[in-house]
Formats: C-alpha cells, structure tokens, sequence
C-alpha cells in the first residue's frame, strides 16, 4: 500500500506507511494501528493527568466544601468559609506571611551568593573545578537530620536561633545546588562568540554579562529562583528546630492540620502555600513568552 | 531545561579555545566561587565531619578521683547499637526497598515519557510535557496533603471506585489500603521526582543527533534496538544523574514518609526525626552517616561512568 | 585606513606551538587572505589580532602602533565570526546600533549610520526583525554590517562563509569584495578555501602547521607555489618523484626524460615535479619527453573535462582538455607537459618549461 506522506519535517517520503512511532508488531498493524494507538495515547493521557493532577484538584475542592459526605464524589455545596475561618485563627497571617517573607529572602540571598559561581563554573577553567562541583552534589546527600546538632550549636554561638536570619540560612541550604548548577547549565550553552562579538564592539567585560549573558541566561536563572523560592517554603524540621518557639512558618502549621484541623482547613492551608509559587510560575511563563525562549519544556 | 553541566574536558574551554595557566583568571574564579563554597563548609561540610568525628570518637563522663571530665574513646559503639537495634535496622532495610522500587518505578515511567516527549511533537505532547513539570512547583508538604486527600479510605478514590464498580470486581469491595502504606509512599516519591527525571532524561535525548536514530531505522533496527544501543548509552551520564539525585532524594527523605508512610518501620529520615526530638542526637548522626554513606556508593556509580566517558 | 603589522608572532597551546613566528602586513585599503587546512594556525592567528586570543611572542601594529596589549574591547578592530553571532534576544536594528550606542554617540548619527550600514549589506528592511528570522546569508550580511558599522581600522573575518551553502557562498564573496572596495577598509579574511582566496584577495597568505609558506598576490600563488605544500594546496597539481641526471642533463620522472639544460643540482639529486593539470596535453603516442599510458576516468566539469591518466610506470595523472576532445576511456595515451615546477628538498622551485609542446589553459 504506497502513500506519499508528508512527515513532520516536511519531508516527502512514498511507500508503505512508515510503521508509526512505538508500533509493537504486525498484529497492530492489522489491526489499523493508527487508531489504536490514538486511542493508547489518549489512555495513558488520562492516566497520567488523573495521577498528577488528582490529588491537587481533590485537595482544592476539599477547601471549598460546605457539604461532602462520604457517598458523593464531588461536594454537594460550596462555600468560602473556611478561607474566613483560616484567616482568623491565630497565628495563621503571621506564619503566612513570615513564609512568604523568608522565601522571597532566601530566593534573593540565594542567587546573590550562587550566581556568580555559576558563571565561573562554566566559563573559566580552574584547578579544582570538577571536584568543587562534585563536593556540591555529594554534600545534597548528608541527610539534613545528621547536621542540626553542629548547626544549631553554630547558631547559638552566633546567635542566630530564634531569628530571622538563622531560618533564612538553614533554608538556603537546600537551595544551593540548583542554584549553581542551573544557572551553570545556562551559561555554559550560551556560544562564547556572543560574549566575544561583544567585546569586539567595544563593550566591557562586565557590561557583557550585563547585556548579553545575563538576558540569555534569564529564563533558566528565573526557574532556579523559583524552585529555590518553592524549595524555601517546603522547608520545615530545620525552621522547626531554629525557629521554634517564636517563629512559626506554615509546613508547620501543616503538620498540626493533618491532625488537628479539619481536612478542610487543612486544604486551605496547602493552597494558601502553593499559590505564591504557582503565581511565580505563571508570571515567568509570561515574561519570557516574547523572547522566543521558552521555560518549562525547552529541548 | 537543557543538559547537566559538562564536567568533562570538553567544556567551555576546548579546542582550540585552550588557555595557557593564568593566574590571575584563577583568582577571579575562586573568588567568584568563594561565596557559596564558604557557606557549604560552614553549614554543611563542618557538621558532616563532626557528626562523623562524634560518632565515632564518642564523648563520655568519666569520674578520676571524684573529679568529673569529658573523654573520647574510639568505638563503633554507635553503629553497632543502631544494627543490633532491630528498629533502626528495619528503617535502614525498609528505606532502601522504598529507594529502590520508587526508583525503578520512576525510571520505568519516565524513560518511556522522555522518549515520546523527545520524538514526538504537537499539541497533545505539549501537554504531556506540561504534566510532567507541574510537580516541580509543589512542595512535599502539600503532595503528602493532596495525595492524603486522594488516595485516603473514605476519600476520592474511595468513592469513585465504589461508585464505578471497579472496588467489588477488582477488591472484593474493600479499598486496598495506599496511605500509610508503602505504596503511598512510592507513588508519592515518584509524583514528586517525575519532572527532575524527564528533564535530565531529555536534555541527554535532546543531544542525540536525528540522523542517528535515522540511520539505525535505515538498516531495520527495531525500537528495542534503538533504545539497548542507541538512545540508552548516549544518555547515560544523564540518568546516572537522574538515578543519583533520585536515589539520595528518595532514601533520606522526610515530609512523604511521615505523612503517608506506614508507623512501623519507619524510613530513615522518619527516624532521624524520631531520634532528634527524642534527644537521641548521637543516635541521628549515626544514621545520617549510615545513608550519606550508602549514598556514596551510589554516587561512586555516577563518577565512575563519567570518569570512563571523559576518557573515552 | 589603516596598516595592520603582524611581526613574529608566537602562540603556545599548552607544549604545542600553534602559531610561530608569523609575519604578515597588509597595506591600507587591501584584502588579505590568510588561507590554509584546519589546524594550521590562522584563525588563531585573527584571533590574536582581535585580541580573543593572547599572543605569546612577537607584536601587532596598526599604523605603527602596538596594540597587543589590549584587551579586544579596545581595538580598532571588529571581527565578523564564523558562526554569524547576532544577539538572539536584541532586533537586528539594535544588533547593529549597539557598539555605536556603547561609544554614546547622538540618536540622529546612530539612526543614519545603521540605516547606511543596514543599505550597504543590501537588507535595508531587516532592523525590527530578530536574528531567528532571517536566513544564513541574511544573518551574515548583518553581521558585517554590525562590523562595518563602527569603521574599525582593520576587518577581520574568520571563515564567514563557511556555514553557507555552495551558491550563497560564491554570491556573499562577491558582495563582501564589493563592500570592502567600496569602504576601502584594511580587511583580513581567514578561509580554507583556496578558490575563495585566489578569487577575492588582493594578497594571499599560506599557512601550514602555524607558519606562513608564502605571501603574494593570487596569480604568483598560483603560478609559483614557493613550497610543495602551496603548490599541492592551491588548485590541483600533480606531483610526481623525480631524479636529476647529471650526464643527461635531464629530470627523470615516471619512466620518461626531460630536458633541464640550465639546471645546477648534483647529480641524483631527488626531486619533487609538481605539473598543473592544464600544462599538460595529449601528444602522438610514445613522442619522447611524454608520459605514456591509459586513459581512466573522464570527467565533464562544465566548459572543460578533466582527463585522468594512469601512467604505466606507476602514478595517476590529471589532465585538463577542451570540452569538443574526444578522448575515450580506456584508450592508451600520451601526455606531455608544458612546463612544470621542481622542488629539490626546501629549495625554491626551479621552473621547466618545454617548447614545441602545445598546451591547453583553462579559461
């Protein structure tokens, strides 16, 4: 059965139909593999966005339920209270936002101390270079558990417990890898002779960085900065441990919802912690849509 | 997201590009580098070592003569009392059978979803794509929390498959039990590792040549084939890395396992917590050695092969 | 309008010496080629004139005055690479205008100047649109209107063509030559293409293995390669071992004899004949002072054909011949040369030229 077939890339082929991607074998040619597969793809699609997205679109609909009994898939009324409710319990606007106020600190602090490094990473070459970057993998691998003993002692010297600036630091922590390693990534894909033509012009070394490098890198740099910010606001036993009793941020108060509070309050909760990110999310999506540079899915 | 960064010779610098030694753009770099590396010893490598030291060169009260000090003696004490602990060895045991499977789960799922992300392009692939990535924006916390919401008896999943049906023909009418249950645990380490996964898997995918996998399709390789020799070696060093990070990730984490893992036995990093807010400090920096160590290994695995490609 | 003097200069690769002892200068208003294979040290070399690569040795001047100490933002130079380097994330217009908005010139002056450069390069329209819109060639043309722009002393182009294809890279020579005419800037233009070199130059320069074999004008290069290496290099030859006959006083090659009356090698001397395809020509068989043998391969190439000859003591001959010949393949054949080179160890060649053979050029 010869076709000409036009394929993705505008490439005129004739024959036999090419076997199409991931065919398994004569029988599913027989059996008009076309379809069939269409119709697999479309399966595991579903499946895929059940177990992804299931969870989440559950768990918001929990924060809006008025009536939910446990015969019904979806509630049966809705309501805004507990969004009410939530805000008036103590403590709640404070660990809402002192969250907020330590992510977006520790987002800043983070790619102020690692971005420079990174772009020694990738430009210069140094004696030590790849064990710097291997010690950096290798020390994400200490469990964080193992370390709070000697942390905190550190911090009672410097006093630090019990401050902001002690939960910024044990929130940085898990940060710094990615924080190096993405920007690193980004710099080094950006072709030298960009930075060269630049410098040909007349312009300073660091006014490359400024103009050509730096814009270049900016969307990956922007995806490391939020994963550091969703990083900050994930963290929990080491604010625990340094902030407690005085500074309370919201996976705390999670931990008690999972028991104390109701399972709608406790939804608000995790809403109220993911939106900030989401936000952020939808935001650079939108910055670097005109530069032809995508974030998310950028092969 | 493109590609890991290249720690082999051929980086930025080669070719023709090479440099002679230059002292001065040393010293740049390492001041460039000072920062982060400084904060990395102080809040990382320092504690690391001390918990080793303290582990293993262990403190203790002495009386001499009615006077009270403070002596260390050398002993695997510590170790030991953690292996002839049937609860901790347990957790350790316990912690590397959820690694391990999630892992493997992991990979079997997201190799395949690389591959088609890689191949394939058009609307219904961007999402796929879009999928992927979500669970990198959400933090444990609140997937323990949706996939508790989810998955929980009494819950969505619950009713649905009540409803549906699918409990009395598949169950026998009993929800199987998934939270505080090992495999909440598995699914919820693999939701929450898909996006690093695919990324890494991809960006290794996305550095393979067309005219490769074409040229192979032109002899009659099948797509087994192309995966076992083509596709498979060239992206190794990325899901060496991928395996690495997954691997460190899953074993020594907290927020999944506590949430929705079983009581008993718990996984390492449950029980570190345990030991820690029991006072039991010794004890947790112990384990911590005990996982960096089998984390270690791991990462041997990884420099190894990196090792053996950059001399290739 | 300037003189660029490359003097001695000297580059280290780690032990390896990629660039040693190259003396080049180009006169004011001309266009250098700097041509030779990969690896042979010239792009390195207009690296180190546009100051991306540090010289290790020796010095480079424009109009006297040594600028090899700068660093590349500060020389008079501007350098059209290889791989078109337009900034992605900035429209063509700003590509162009940003060196001269760098050097805070007047809006109005920044506004005319890169619509001139923009006219001169043929693609007046071009400035709102970004980089990934334009083709190769566009892409390219850009570029050396970004150079051009801010009226370097000295041009420099590193391989600018090579990532064109065959058609547009005749096209883009021809306007390249045309622009430098016109601005009459001193320009270096790096290429392992020798056609593209012997079309365009005003001077060529040969280098191999980081040194310069010979600098001269195009029809020199061709006519009296200095060194076997130009000669193999530039156009095709064909190069044959020999050996001086004192007592004949002939060159030995091949089987057959030729007469070298004034040449001054001892006798045995080894030497390398190197013939160009069109000095040679098909004369009546076994005619003495002619390679015998037969016909191979016979190929058209448009206004002329190529005739290859498999000489009977050993060696592969190529023969241009007018495009009416009739010359089959397979035939016996013999062939004689017009003139050719000889090259005794790194001596300069001796050229022999033998009367009352006819020859065919090649227009």
């Amino acid at each position: 059965m010869a076709e000409l077939i036009v394929d993705t890339r505008g490439n005129i082929q004739s024959g036999p139909a090419p076997r199409a991607f991931g065919a398994r074998g004569p029988w599913l040619d027989r059996l008009g593999s076309r379809v069939v597969i269409s119709i697999l793809k479309w399966i595991v699609l579903a499946a895929m966005a059940i177990f992804i997205l299931g969870p989440l679109l559950v768990m918001t609909l929990w924060a809006f339920e008025q009536d939910w009994t446990g015969d019904s898939l979806f509630p049966t009324a809705w309501t805004f209270h507990w969004w009410s409710d939530v805000w008036n319990l103590t403590g709640i606007t404070d660990a809402v936002t002192l969250s907020l106020e330590t992510a977006a600190v520790v987002m800043i602090c983070s790619t102020v101390l690692c971005l420079p490094a990174a772009y020694a990473f990738a430009r210069f070459r140094f004696f030590g270079r790849q064990a710097l970057m291997l010690a950096f993998l290798a020390s994400n691998a200490f469990p964080k558990f193992g370390l709070y003993i000697s942390i905190l002692t550190l911090f009672y010297q410097v006093n630090f417990m019990q401050t902001f600036r002690g939960i910024v630091v044990i929130q940085m922590v898990e940060t710094l890898l990615f924080m190096i390693w993405i920007p690193a990534t980004a710099f080094q894909n950006i072709d030298r002779s960009l930075e060269e033509a630049a410098l040909d012009a007349g312009c300073s070394k660091f006014g490359t960085f400024m103009r050509i490098t730096l814009p270049l890198a900016a969307p990956a740099i922007a995806v490391a900065m939020m994963l550091a910010f969703v990083a900050a606001l994930d963290e929990s036993q080491g604010t625990l441990l340094v902030g407690l009793p005085h500074y309370k941020t919201m996976p705390l108060i999670m931990y008690d919802a999972v028991n104390s509070y109701s399972q709608a309050e406790g939804a608000v909760f995790a809403l109220m912690l993911s939106i900030p990110s989401l936000l952020l999310l939808a935001a650079a999506q939108f910055l670097a849509r005109g530069k032809g540079i995508r974030i998310l899915g950028a092969t | 997201m493109a590609a890991s960064i290249n720690l082999t010779r051929e980086g930025p610098v080669a070719g023709r590009r090479h440099r002679s030694f230059n002292v001065r753009e040393h010293l740049i770099a390492y001041l460039m580098v000072a920062p982060p590396v400084l904060f990395l010893g102080v809040i990382i490598v320092y504690p690391a070592l001390r918990a080793i030291w303290d582990t293993l060169a262990v403190q203790h009260v002495v009386v001499h003569n009615g006077v009270q000090s403070v002596e260390r003696t050398f002993t695997f004490d510590t170790y030991t009392a953690i292996w002839n602990d049937s609860y901790s060895r347990n957790s350790i045991l316990y912690s590397l059978r959820v690694t391990i499977t999630s892992v493997i789960v992991l990979f079997l799922f997201c190799y395949p979803l690389a591959i088609y992300l890689r191949f394939r392009h058009g609307y219904l692939t961007s999402i796929f794509r879009t999928l992927a990535l979500i669970p990198l924006f959400i933090p444990t916390i609140i997937t323990a929390y949706a996939f508790i919401a989810f998955y929980q008896q009494g819950n969505f999943l619950d009713v649905l498959m009540q409803k549906t049906g699918i409990e009395g023909t598949f169950f026998g009418g009993e929800y199987p039990q998934l939270i505080d249950n090992t495999t909440g645990i598995v699914m919820g380490q693999v939701w929450k590792n898909i996006p690093i996964t695919v990324l890494l898997i991809g960006a290794g995918l996305g550095e393979i040549d067309n005219a490769l996998i074409e040229s192979a399709r032109d002899v009659g390789a099948g797509w087994l084939r192309i995966f076992a020799f083509i596709l498979f070696p060239l992206t190794l060093r990325q899901a060496l890395i991928a395996f690495a990070l997954a691997f460190v990730g899953v074993l020594g984490s907290f927020n999944i396992p506590y949430l929705i893992g079983p009581n008993a036995p718990p996984m390492v990093g449950v029980l570190m917590d345990q030991d820690v807010n029991q006072a039991e400090q010794l004890t947790a920096q112990g384990l911590a050695v005990i996982t960096f160590g089998i984390a270690l290994v791991v990462g041997v695995f990884y420099v190894a092969a990196l090792a053996r490609q950059r001399w290739r | 309008m300037a003189e660029l003097a490359i003097k001695n200069v000297v580059k280290y690769y780690g032990n390896v010496l990629a660039v040693s002892g190259v003396s080049i200068t180009v006169n004011s208003g001309e266009l250098l080629c700097i041509l030779g294979p990969s690896g042979c040290g010239k792009s390195t070399t207009l690296r180190m004139v546009g100051g991306f690569e540090a010289a290790d040795g020796g010095d480079i001047a424009i109009d006297g005055r040594s600028i090899v100490r700068l660093p590349p933002n500060k020389r008079p130079t501007a350098m059209v690479f290889q791989k078109y380097t337009l900034w992605p994330h900035m429209r063509v217009w700003d590509n162009v205008a940003f060196g001269l908005k760098l050097r805070r010139q007047p809006a109005v002056e920044i506004e005319r100047k890169v619509r001139g450069a923009l006219e001169m390069v043929g693609l007046p329209e071009a400035g709102t649109r970004y980089p990934n819109q334009l083709s190769g060639g566009e892409q390219q043309r850009i570029a050396l209107a970004r150079a051009l722009v801010l009226e370097p002393a000295v041009l420099l182009l590193d391989e600018p063509l090579s990532n064109l294809d065959a058609r547009l890279r005749l096209r883009m020579r021809e306007e390249i030559k045309r622009i430098q005419r016109r601005t009459g800037i001193t320009s270096v233009f790096v290429t392992h293409d020798q056609e593209e070199a012997l079309s365009i130059a005003d001077r060529i320069a040969v280098m191999s293995k980081g040194v310069v074999e010979q600098l001269d004008i195009p029809s020199t290069i061709y006519a009296r390669p200095r060194t076997l290496f130009v000669a193999d290099f530039i156009g095709t030859m064909n190069v044959l071992d020999g050996r001086y006959r004192r007592d004949l006083r002939a060159v030995e090659v091949a089987g057959s004899r030729f007469p070298a009356a004034d040449a001054c090698w001892p006798d045995g001397q080894a030497l390398r004949i190197a013939i160009r395809p069109e000095d040679l020509a098909p004369v009546d068989l076994q005619t003495p002072g002619s390679f015998w043998g037969r016909v191979d391969v016979v190929m058209d190439l448009g206004h002329f054909r190529q005739v290859e000859v498999v000489v009977e003591a050993g060696p592969l001959l190529k023969m241009f011949v007018p495009k009416e010949s009739t010359i089959g393949s397979g035939v016996p054949i013999s062939v004689a040369p017009a003139r050719c080179l000889a090259y005794a160890g790194s001596e300069e060649p001796v050229e022999l030229t033998f009367t009352n053979q006819p020859h065919f050029t090649s227009s």
